[in-house]
């Protein structure tokens, strides 16, 4: 080989990359257009967004709109509230309840196995509205309350199904060790089990967190009062069809903006086990 | 899948047994009134002592009428404690049908405000909903400090159900034209006048655009004109109080006294094509439920319909907002063959099962008294249901509107055509008490579909009345079926 | 427990006992889960069913029987059955073409982004990012983008000479403009594909390498055929979650003539939007809903023998 032909392999390798990378930057672009426009409408002036020809780029770039955030930070507040219980407490009752389903054999587990399959089945509007008025008994209604309570049971069947996929996996003779030394079950949950489970737990916890961020219906339909209202509620009904702020796009955009980095900065964090738990869901589905 | 099959033939029979036991319909039009007004204890006076929920919505005008009427009531009844809570008029009405069911469920009736405010488009359905309205000429008839007559006739109607009164009328609302003078002037239009013919409006119109057109003006916001003012006119097009005063107007009838539907005539096709016209130059914006204001109060539309009850929301001044300087206001003027112009009432009712009854009835009491007339009427956002200020040439109300605004506030607008036997007013009541209560809102429904396809593609006048034509069956339709 | 320790107990009460004191952990582990069932899902698909032979709206039930039922059925002129049909017949349409279109772009585009080039991982990352997006944020964004007459679309379609697209503003464009703009989630399918194509053995390739075999013959005789059970998973998983949309109501209410009026919403506004709330008549639309994913799920199991689950 000499040296001309490996320069010019070398050279057809580097223009295939560039060819890949232009690429994949206009695919890019293409999918991230929408959240590209909508920060660069969050930039711009009244003027802008009222300008005959549809500006793409502000004229005069501004941060004032982002000022809106302060006025929704009661309801980022009560967003917050949900969204931590749920992303603590559903994993761990996740784990509980999955714990003897996939390590022990006892009578009635397939049983319990199939409820929990079939209950990911049932359509949430079937039981919307008897669930409605049994909060409406327990007093929950208009509370935050009624955002996280499903999380100390267990959350959905799905969640629970994926943790027991999880646990069926690991060894054996992890928890047969244990328990010649003594250990009851709850020390091997506690000792054993979750440690091992603390990746998919991060993977469900921050799915669960990111689904009630973005939650609508629930909140929706349990939250009245103004003031305890979430995130995505307040947008709706801020930025929706009345009241002043329906005309200004641009502060519509800064609070888009605003909603999106919480999920966004959540799932970089922890991407790593994020896309762990998409595999166990994939490949073990 | 057997078991299953079992299981839910099981529950299937357990379902239709309990309908062996209650299958019949419980009728609660033959109500006796006397136990609940025992429970109001009519010689209360200045020294009563107790508490008091409120609710009504968080617009801006409803805080500032609230807060004067709360202001004025403790002066008087110093020892009653007033809590008052508010929610948004986006899903206010389903949030009161829910607290009443919450409070009936959980047996606990200070779950429910005991006085709340709404207007008289919802009269019917909170009525219909049984427990919710508490019958207020039942009080009537057996407190003497109280006389309903000294309401205006007009409130009053809209606020009966039958003979019985359910809302106690706060103020008498009339629906009005706002403009925005600056942007009649940066047009170069003169202001708008109540006598315009419907042909000196459509001038008026045109004239405006291209008078925006060819100005350099900006608004407050520093948005010029021509960019800012899309739509003329803002409205809430498909609001009871617009639609159906402009078909009748245009002489559109919706039912006889038998209760048969008169929608399919060229009277309703001629009110539904000049909507068409207003619609097909941008002069309105598109025909949706959704509330209006937004557009006028960013100053961008020149004019705005509605009734005085919304001045605080569109006065409120922000930082950017001059303020209440460009206001004007006059009547409407005649778009059809006949004056109409909507007309009602918004006020107060009081929960049926309701803690503080005596409190809540001394309020609705004083809503209505000169006292608290006068403490509501100085907010600004309203027309007096009290007979003796709403003839009253000095009386409070007209007095605010002529300190805070310019001159092109014509006061008398708000009253225009009010006076005597060749009353303009019109109001849903006037084919309502033909149809049965049930079905009265999908009856207006129905008036209202009319004018939705102005908006779909499928406009041409064939299919305008072709869809008149459907809608009146409808009617005819619904009516029977209740009837039934 | 062995067989052989068990025989000691001879009566079923000890024998009973034995085994209650060898499993009652288990259950209690279950505890939470067995209690939210019996609460949250039990208790309410059991009084939905009778709500829905009901008038019952949350103040007062005055009758019992079928009409609910009745009334969905009812298909004269103006009947109710149209228009619940209808609402049905559009969540169809969504999930039947929404389903294969995202399968489809999303597996396009989880084969071009595995190959192995330095950046791979964040072009993905950033790929999946609007998936997080809250679909009523990403709804305004569109609603504002795609503005008709005036939007920043329509206006660069003008500049290019081409005319201008009505999108989410009439009726006829509404479902198809929605359906769209709903591809943009394609990165939550494609991050499953990925991890499935992972799995998929090497050696695989390598032997259908050595026969010779083109990239579509590979991708059409091994990777699709190994892909095939999260094939089934996610099209299961993507039936019940489009037969549920309800998002596109924040932004789009109930479409223009009811153009977007799906199923659950239909039900949702029912139940509690408005004066009256008619949750009898919701729970029966409700119910209809349910059977239909049932008879669905059932007939996908039922007719799952393309799926490959392994040698």
């Amino acid at each position: 080989m000499n040296k001309g032909s490996l320069g010019y392999k070398k050279r057809l390798y580097a223009i295939e990359c560039a060819i890949k990378y232009v690429f994949f930057f206009v695919l890019l672009v293409f999918l991230l257009f929408p959240y590209i426009f909508m920060v660069s409408k969050s930039l711009m002036n009244i003027v802008d967004i009222n300008s005959p020809e549809i500006l793409f780029l502000p004229t005069k770039p501004t941060l004032a709109n982002y000022a809106v955030f302060g006025e929704y930070f009661k309801y980022f507040l009560n967003s917050f509230i949900v969204v931590i219980i749920n992303a603590f407490f559903v994993p761990l009752t996740s784990c509980l309840v999955a714990f003897p389903l996939a390590r022990y054999k006892f009578k009635g587990d397939t049983f319990i196995f199939t409820l929990i399959l079939a209950t990911s089945m049932i359509p949430s509007s079937v039981i919307q509205v008897p669930q409605y008025q049994l909060f409406v008994k327990f007093g929950l209604t208009d509370t935050l309350a009624s955002q996280f309570i499903g999380s100390f049971f267990g959350g959905s069947g799905m969640q629970i199904f994926l943790i027991i996929q999880f646990m069926r996996a690991l060894p054996k003779e992890l928890d047969e060790a244990a328990k010649i030394d003594g250990a009851n079950k709850l020390t091997i949950f506690i000792r054993i089990m979750l440690p091992l489970c603390l990746n998919v737990c991060i993977y469900l916890g921050v799915s669960i967190a990111i689904a009630k961020w973005n939650d609508f219906q629930g909140p929706l339909i349990y939250l009245k009062t103004d003031s305890k209202r979430t995130m995505a509620v307040a947008f709706y009904y801020h930025f929706g069809s009345s009241g002043d702020a329906s005309l200004l796009n641009n502060v519509k955009m800064a609070m888009a903006t605003c909603m999106t980095i919480f999920p966004a900065i959540l799932f970089f964090i922890f991407q790593k086990q994020m896309i762990g738990g998409v595999k166990i869901g994939a490949v073990k589905g | 899948m057997k078991k299953f099959l079992k299981v839910f033939i099981f529950v299937l029979a357990t379902v239709l047994s309990f309908s062996a036991f209650a299958g019949c319909r419980v009728d609660n039009s033959e109500e006796d009134f006397s136990k609940l007004v025992e429970q109001i204890e009519l010689d209360a006076d200045e020294g009563f002592a107790g508490e008091l929920n409120i609710l009504t919505t968080s617009e801006e005008s409803e805080i500032v009428t609230m807060n004067a009427l709360i202001a004025a009531f403790n002066a008087k009844y110093p020892h009653i404690r007033v809590n008052y809570k508010q929610e948004l008029l986006d899903g206010y009405y389903s949030t009161l049908t829910t607290t009443v069911g919450t409070a009936i469920n959980q047996k606990d009736h200070s779950l429910m405000p005991d006085i709340f405010w709404f207007a008289q488009d919802k009269l019917d359905t909170l009525y219909s909903q049984g427990e919710i309205l508490f019958p207020l000429s039942a009080i009537d008839e057996v407190d003497e400090n109280f006389d309903q007559n000294a309401l205006v006739e007009e409130a009053l109607s809209v606020s009966k159900i039958g003979e019985q009164l359910y809302l106690m009328p706060r103020d008498y609302n009339q629906v009005v034209m706002y403009f925005n003078q600056d942007i009649f002037d940066a047009a170069g239009v003169n202001y708008p006048t109540a006598q315009m013919s419907k042909t000196e409006f459509m001038t008026m119109l045109s004239a405006l655009r291209t008078g925006l057109n060819s100005s350099d003006e900006k608004n407050d916001y520093g948005v010029l004109y021509k960019n800012a003012v899309k739509y003329l006119i803002d409205v809430n097009s498909q609001w009871d109080s617009w639609v159906w005063p402009l078909v009748k107007g245009f002489g559109g009838r919706v039912v006889d006294s038998q209760g048969n539907s008169t929608l399919d005539s060229e009277n309703v096709y001629d009110a539904v094509s000049f909507w068409k016209s207003l619609r097909d130059n941008e002069y309105v914006g598109e025909i949706t439920t959704t509330n209006s204001g937004v557009n006028f109060r960013m100053q961008q539309s020149a004019i705005y319909f509605h009734a005085r009850a919304v001045l605080s929301d569109i006065t409120k001044s922000t930082k950017q907002i001059k303020g209440v300087q460009n206001l004007g206001v006059t009547a409407i003027p005649q778009f059809g063959t006949e004056y109409a112009v909507g007309g009602g009432s918004s006020g107060y009712g009081m929960y049926k099962n309701a803690v503080n009854k005596t409190a809540a009835w001394l309020f609705l009491k004083f809503v209505v008294s000169e006292e608290g007339q006068n403490a509501f009427c100085s907010t600004g956002n309203g027309v007096p249901s009290l007979k003796a200020l709403l003839n009253d040439e000095n009386a409070s109300w007209r007095k605010y509107s002529n300190q805070a605004l310019g001159s092109a506030f014509d006061v008398d607008a708000f009253v225009y055509g009010l006076d005597g036997e060749t009353s303009a007013f019109a109001s849903t009541r006037d084919f309502y008490q033909y149809i049965p209560l049930e079905v009265q809102e999908d009856v207006l429904t129905c008036l209202r579909s009319c004018f939705t396809v102005i908006d779909t593609q499928n406009n041409t006048a064939d299919d305008l009345r072709e869809s008149i034509a459907n809608q009146s069956e409808l009617i005819d339709y619904y009516i029977k079926r209740a009837k039934k | 427990m062995t067989s052989k320790s068990l025989k000691k107990f001879q009566t079923h009460g000890e024998r009973f006992l034995r085994v209650f004191k060898n499993e009652y952990s288990n259950w209690l582990f279950m505890s939470p889960f067995i209690i939210g069932f019996l609460v949250f899902v039990a208790y309410p698909i059991i009084t939905s069913l009778y709500y829905s032979f009901t008038d019952y709206n949350g103040i007062k039930l005055t009758q019992i029987g079928f009409f609910n039922y009745q009334d969905i059925f009812d298909f004269s002129k103006f009947g109710m059955g149209k228009d619940v049909w209808k609402s049905f017949g559009l969540t169809g349409l969504y999930s039947i073409i929404s389903i294969p279109l995202n399968t489809i772009l999303s597996y396009a585009l989880a084969l071009i982004l595995k190959k192995n080039i330095k950046g791979i991982k964040i072009v993905r990352l950033l790929c999946y990012l609007p998936v997080l997006i809250p679909g009523i944020v990403s709804g305004q964004i569109w609603l504002d983008m795609l503005g008709y007459p005036e939007g920043l679309i329509n206006s660069w379609l003008v500049n290019l000479g081409l005319p201008k697209q009505t999108f989410y503003a009439v009726e006829a464009t509404q479902l198809s403009t929605l359906i769209v703009t709903s591809q943009w989630g394609i990165g939550g399918g494609m991050i499953i594909w990925l991890a499935a194509l992972e799995n998929i053995p090497p050696t695989l390739y390598e032997a259908a390498e050595i026969d010779g075999a083109k990239y579509f013959t590979k991708l059409f005789k091994i990777t699709l055929p190994m892909s095939t059970p999260i094939i089934f998973y996610n099209l299961i998983s993507a039936i019940i979650g489009c037969l549920q949309i309800f998002d596109s109501y924040a932004y789009l209410g109930r479409g223009e003539n009811d153009a977007t009026y799906f199923i659950s919403i239909r039900i949702y506004v029912t139940a509690f939007e408005g004066t009256v709330h008619q949750y009898g008549f919701a729970c029966a639309m409700a119910w209809v809903l349910f059977i239909i994913i049932a008879i669905l799920t059932g007939i996908m199991f039922k007719s799952s023998k393309w799926v490959f689950y392994g040698d």
